[in-house]
């Protein structure tokens, strides 16, 4: 997707140095950012931080961005690499508690319940928890993020087929994971 | 077409994710079969109706806190469209009147870092055990943290903080959320250190144990970590 000429601008200037070209085009791009931030790591307050860092990164590296690639994609590249380091970093070290078993029964089976956004969001990081790290990259970016098959293949440099297998694994298990969370009927 | 095969191609459901070739198959494999052809009715009327409430659920709008906090962390880099004006700044910057206002700025950063040395001192002596928590592969572990310290640093020890962790494969998940006795944490600490560099010497082993003192803390992690 080509950026508008305004973006562009901004994009140049930021290039050169510009700070305030360069909050602008944050503020442009910042709902995606955060909120592909938020999907892959379910926990608001690390989609910040991995929001900001991935700024951070944007501006030490904006100079060398060539425009071979649209800007989203660049983008998008930088905040899921953030993220993938977080995720790995979080498996290593963070302390989580998390049941062994998942005990259905807790979750009333409520035909509406999918359209609660509080819940679903409470209930994203164990339903993203089923999904390894690639399937979770991949169904963020295709599924929320509404990004074709190239563009992911852009951002993960996976090849097709290897991103309609994990999508494909990844919508079984979401299904599998909704199903037992809001019953059959969700 | 099988039906496993269907059921595959069925979730890939969105515009583009199926050739051509697989979309005759399939469509050919609906009509003769009336499991598959529900299923497919389902299958993506509850991907659709999931993915929008995930989205819906997850949309961020802007926020001016976040942007102020990046702004405030862009390292400054010279604007190329200006310059000379930035160059003639930079003079302006380093003029001897404003020399006596960055002494206590000097003097400040050279009391932290002295007072970090201490902390990076145990640091660099953990990093020279080789450790490293990357090599967790099991499903289940459990993380252990420790504060690794010279023993004559032993006393000032008691209130600090860990800064060094550990993480194992859980072999010994016996060893649970209890405190650890001395014996309890120095067998830990042997376990810890044939994880992480599994052809130690014992002689390495037993002189790291002896010189260093270690403060367990325990904290149990039941992971089911993605593939």
């Amino acid at each position: 997707m080509a950026a508008s000429p305004e973006i562009e601008t901004l994009i140049e200037n930021g290039k050169a140095g510009d700070t305030q070209a360069f909050a602008a085009l944050m503020r442009h791009y910042q709902g995606y950012a955060q909120a592909l931030a938020l999907r892959l790591l379910a926990d608001h307050e690390e989609a910040r931080e991995a929001t900001q860092d991935s700024f951070v990164r944007v501006w030490e590296h904006l100079p060398r961005f060539d425009g071979r690639a649209a800007f989203t994609t660049w983008l998008y590249t930088i905040v899921t690499n953030v993220c993938i380091d977080r995720l790995r970093a979080r498996k290593r070290r963070r302390v989580v508690f998390v049941p062994l078993t998942e005990d259905a029964a807790t979750y009333s089976s409520d035909p509406g319940a999918l359209q609660d956004g509080a819940r679903l969001l409470a209930e994203l990081p164990s339903l993203l928890h089923r999904l390894s790290e690639a399937q979770r990259v991949v169904f963020t970016l295709r599924d929320m993020q509404d990004l074709s098959v190239d563009e992911v293949r852009a951002i993960t440099g996976m090849s097709a087929t290897v991103i309609k297998t994990h999508l494909c694994n990844a919508r079984r298990a979401m299904r599998a994971a909704l199903r037992a969370r809001f019953g059959k009927e969700f | 077409m099988r039906c496993s095969t269907a059921r595959r191609l069925l979730l890939l459901h969105r515009p583009g994710e199926r050739t051509a070739w697989q979309d005759r198959r399939l469509a050919r494999h609906l009509r003769v079969c009336v499991a598959c052809a529900t299923e497919a009715r389902h299958i993506r009327d509850e991907l659709e109706k999931s993915t929008l409430a995930l989205r819906d659920a997850t949309m961020v709008l802007a926020d001016e806190a976040l942007l102020a906090s990046v702004l405030s962390q862009l390292a400054p880099r010279p604007d190329l469209r200006g310059a000379s004006s930035a160059r003639h700044s930079a003079q302006q910057a380093f003029r001897p009147s404003l020399l006596p206002r960055l002494v206590p700025a000097a003097a400040t950063v050279l009391i932290v870092l002295a007072f970090l040395g201490q902390s990076l001192s145990v640091l660099a002596r953990y990093a020279e055990l080789g450790g490293s928590g990357s090599a967790v592969q099991e499903r289940v572990v459990v993380e252990l943290r420790y504060a690794l310290l010279p023993r004559s640093l032993r006393g000032e020890a008691q209130v600090s903080e860990p800064n060094a962790a550990l993480v194992l494969s859980d072999e010994h998940a016996a060893l649970t959320d209890r405190d650890l006795s001395r014996d309890d944490a120095q067998r830990v600490w042997r376990l810890a250190l044939r994880s992480m560099v599994p052809d130690m010497e014992e002689s390495r082993i037993r002189h790291l144990i002896t010189q260093y003192s270690i403060i367990p803390r325990l904290a149990i992690l039941t992971s089911e970590e993605g593939a």
